[in-house]
């Protein structure tokens, strides 16, 4: 496919190229020779030439059928044009021969909210690809893009994979104006800016990037649209994509942006200086920069009451190292440090372990590698069939296997905690992170016991605190050390003391609040 | 980098301790030591963990006790793995039994072993036999638990809150007063009880040694006075009182707290060791029914009481310095009070212990009774 590809390309191609670059013709019949090149075998293509006015003007109209919306067409460009001009008979709206005919249109006829004048046939094909329409007159070298834009979308659902109970329920959808809208109404401000681009030499997608003016520093600002700008690409099917093409460190598990589709949790960090990307067609926004204690902030620890919001955060962190090291701490005990536990605990442990044939490491990996499997064959199957998933998981690698004395039920029990343990963290990534990380504990712990676990402990915190994303260091604020900053991360800061926002290396603006609330006690 | 790999490769290859898969490993809850002829023969409880999960609800036994013999400690515990298929796991044993046999005799072939062996926990409780083998003592079937070493473990523990005779006195306290000048240890003594036709363990005196050996006994209310005597923090416990005036009785009483101080004082070259113990308790019950815990009369319960504790201290002191033994660690107080005095002393302490005269001063005050009526009256 490679080698095809690289071909030059055909004569059809090459005249395609040529005919994209062209400025619109004044000759209809040109530009409808010429558009329907470009548009041959585009069996969605709508061209639909009429005359209107008098004297008679020849005209013509194109657009995608299924992206705009017709009645809108109908109503507002064709009406007015082929009706109300000659019903009217009123001289003044009459087409003068020596009058900017394009003006005149878009002055006294169209009743179209949002026209804009197009000069060449790639604005053509840029606007009747994004679902407006073009409107084309005989004798104009200008053509017309009418904002008809219209398309089945999904509508504002709950956010499926960030489940709050606290909170908004809003979810974003694929389609970026929507996106956009959901978070102007949450920041009715016109500090706050999206930038749009269009990524991607087929797919042409729409980008944006959005932040807050006085807040995100500028330099962030340059530096995300920089090296957006430096993407060449066929096309962007999702945020993802942008999430490893500008990151910093690519090379790494440790991903450096975050993912979220809550408009409320974007707007949360915008307020802190951050920047957020959005693309068409992708319900996934992406967030940076980001350090990795955030990955274990939840949203909702901003709505609920500040003293419960800190305890569930210390137990989020409390789970996220269980869920780290757990099964490799097991390993690391019953195959070399006896003497570390309890006599009684020791006693039930080897009771169950009498003829299990596997070593401790090889029945933690297996247990874990088979948790691994059913949490990924539960996230592809069908809704209907994924009950039955849970209970041969359940039955068949927890009872069966017990009963069998393939494995030892402490195990079973280290296993699912730790599979329970990692759906604490509020992120995907840092659940991803977690999965991946775990297994090289376990096999140092299996190779070398505490001092293994301890040497990847150290070699893990290495890279980590080498990383950074878009230049804020990825283990920050813990290292380098933000005493401020830490009273956000460990535990939740109060509001009424939240008086300054996280830092961010060349914010401008960091007070949150100008007179903190001195009423009460 | 390479130098970080090459460190990563010698951790690898390198590092000390292997592994042992709990699969083929056993886990010893207490060993025994005991000498025979000129053998040493070390006694392992083992926990039995390979038994059905219906047998071990039923009322067998759940655990084996192997003895082996050697030349050294180490030689015969190595022996153990003649013909048990399992590596033990020695660093999980609970209690360390002496035979009495092996104490009497001389403790210094097992000494070496009970200091500097690496799978000996220091903490472990030791005890000696009392007119049994080791063997006998972990092949006794406890009455709740299911291991004896876990068993006596916890009898030394509870008793020593609930009745208050014995100390728990661990494998490092042992080794440490057997280093002291100055100080010798005593422990705990374990003997067999015939109930019907089966044995259970009881605590039974204590050991006292000298050096190398033991060289007595204590009983119980000797035991009652070294308990009371020790500096270490006291836990409590219970003592009958005899009450002669008027109506005669038995009285309890709980001791909550008791501070003992032994201060050395020298009068012209000769020593004297003052006692002072402050102890406070409660008035905990009465054989009669008259009500003795009124203003009047606990004045004169507290005076019956500093007798009954004197009477017990001079038991105990007069036991050590009859087995010339000074396990209530005297010359070591000496030592650290009157250096000048032990510089001289010291080396002939052994001709001095026995006849040091003592001074006795005991308070004891009852602080409150948990009594919750009134004395019960016959009508």
């Amino acid at each position: 496919m490679r080698y095809l590809n690289n071909k030059t390309g055909t004569a059809a191609s090459d005249s395609s190229a040529e005919l994209i670059n062209m400025p619109v013709s004044a000759s209809l019949q040109e530009n409808l020779d010429r558009l329907s090149v470009l548009l041959e075998s585009c069996s969605d293509a709508v061209i639909r030439e009429f005359s209107f006015g008098e004297p008679y003007r020849k005209g013509l109209i194109v657009f995608f059928d299924g992206l705009v919306d017709k009645k809108q067409i109908e109503s507002n460009l064709l009406k007015p044009l082929l009706l109300e001009l000659n019903m009217l008979n009123n001289e003044a709206l009459q087409l003068q021969s020596n009058t900017n005919i394009i003006s005149h249109v878009q002055e006294h006829i169209l009743s179209l909210a949002d026209l804009k004048e197009l000069q060449t046939l790639q604005e053509v094909c840029h606007h009747i690809t994004s679902g407006d329409t073009v409107f084309l007159i005989d004798g104009c070298s200008t053509g017309l893009a009418a904002g008809t834009r219209s398309w089945q979308g999904r509508p504002v659902q709950t956010p499926e994979n960030e489940v709050m109970v606290f909170g908004p329920k809003e979810g974003l959808s694929e389609t970026l104006r929507f996106n956009t809208a959901i978070l102007r109404r949450r920041l009715k401000s016109t500090r706050f800016k999206i930038d749009s681009l269009v990524l991607g030499r087929i797919s042409k997608t729409d980008v944006a990037v959005c932040y807050i003016e006085g807040i995100a520093p500028p330099d962030l600002v340059k530096e995300v649209k920089a090296r957006l700008e430096k993407i060449d690409i066929d096309a962007i099917l999702d945020t993802g994509y942008l999430a490893e093409l500008i990151a910093d460190y690519k090379w790494t598990i440790f991903t450096q942006t975050e993912h979220t589709e809550k408009p409320d949790r974007i707007c949360g960090q915008l307020l802190e200086g951050k920047v957020c990307l959005m693309v068409d067609g992708s319900p996934m926004a992406l967030v940076l920069p980001i350090s990795f204690p955030e990955y274990l902030i939840s949203p909702e620890d901003y709505y609920i009451h500040f003293i419960p919001a800190s305890l569930f955060r210390m137990l989020r962190f409390i789970a996220f190292t269980l869920a780290l090291t757990l099964p490799s701490l097991y390993v690391a005990l019953i195959s070399y440090h006896h003497e570390m536990i309890p006599t009684s605990l020791l006693l039930t442990i080897t009771a169950t372990r009498q003829g299990v044939p596997f070593p401790a490491f090889m029945e933690a990996l297996l247990l874990e590698a088979t948790f691994e499997m059913l949490r990924e064959a539960g996230l592809r199957l069908p809704r209907a069939v994924g009950p039955a998933v849970s209970i041969v998981g359940a039955l068949i690698i927890g009872d069966a296997a017990v009963r069998a004395g393939l494995v030892s039920t402490p195990m079973v029990v280290v296993v699912a905690f730790t599979g329970i343990a990692s759906f604490v963290s509020p992120s995907y990534n840092a659940g991803i992170i977690i999965r991946i990380v775990r297994f090289l504990f376990l096999f140092s712990a299996a190779l070398l016991g505490f001092l293994g676990i301890i040497i990847t402990f150290i070699l893990l915190l290495l890279r980590m605190a080498s990383l950074s994303s878009f230049g804020l260091p990825y283990m920050s604020p813990i290292a380098p050390f933000n005493l401020q900053q830490m009273g956000d991360i460990l535990v939740r800061r109060p509001w009424f003391k939240s008086v300054k926002r996280p830092f961010l290396d060349g914010m401008e603006n960091v007070t949150r609040q100008k007179r903190p609330a001195d009423n009460g006690r | 980098m390479k130098k970080l790999l090459v460190l990563l490769l010698l951790t690898v290859f390198l590092s000390g301790c292997g592994k042992i898969e709990l699969n083929n490993a056993t886990i010893p809850l207490a060993f025994g030591l005991d000498s025979q002829k000129d053998e040493i023969l070390v006694t392992t409880q083992l926990a039995n963990l390979s038994m059905p999960k219906k047998a071990q609800a039923m009322n067998t036994s759940q655990f084996k006790v192997i003895t082996t013999r050697g030349k050294t400690v180490a030689e015969a515990s190595r022996n153990f793995n003649l013909n048990i298929s399992a590596v033990p796991l020695w660093s999980q044993t609970q209690i360390a039994v002496l035979g009495e046999n092996l104490s009497r005799q001389d403790i210094t072939p097992i000494v070496d072993f009970l200091v500097r062996n690496r799978y000996v926990r220091k903490n472990d409780l030791i005890m000696v036999s009392h007119q049994a083998s080791p063997e006998e003592i972990l092949s006794v079937k406890p009455y709740l638990e299911p291991y004896t070493a876990i068993a006596l473990k916890n009898i030394l523990k509870i008793q020593e809150g609930q009745v208050g005779i014995y100390p728990p006195i661990s494998a490092n306290e042992f080794i440490q007063k057997l280093s002291t000048p100055g100080v010798e240890p005593v422990l705990p003594m374990v003997g067999l009880k015939k109930i019907g036709d089966s044995h259970q363990v009881e605590l039974s005196g204590m050991a006292v040694f000298k050096k190398n050996r033991m060289t007595g006994q204590l009983n119980e209310l000797e035991s009652r006075g070294y308990f009371l005597m020790r500096p270490e923090i006291y836990y409590g416990g219970l003592f009958p009182v005899f009450w002669d005036k008027g109506e005669k009785q038995w009285l309890t009483i709980e001791i909550n707290s008791s501070k003992a101080e032994v201060i050395p004082q020298i009068q012209q070259q000769q020593l004297l060791m003052k006692i002072k113990i402050k102890a406070d308790g409660t008035f905990y019950d009465q054989g009669g029914s008259g009500n003795l815990f009124t203003r009047e009369m606990f004045r004169q319960v507290e005076k019956a009481c500093e007798k009954e504790i004197a009477r017990q201290l001079s038991m105990c002191i007069q036991k050590a310095q009859l087995v010339n033994s000074d396990f209530l660690g005297w010359g070591q107080i000496v030592a650290r009070t009157e250096p000048e005095f032990w510089k001289s002393a010291g080396p002939q302490w052994d001709n001095i212990f026995p006849t040091v005269p003592y001074e006795l001063d005991i308070s004891f005050k009852i602080r409150r009774s948990y009594e919750t009526d009134k004395t019960f009256v016959f009508r």
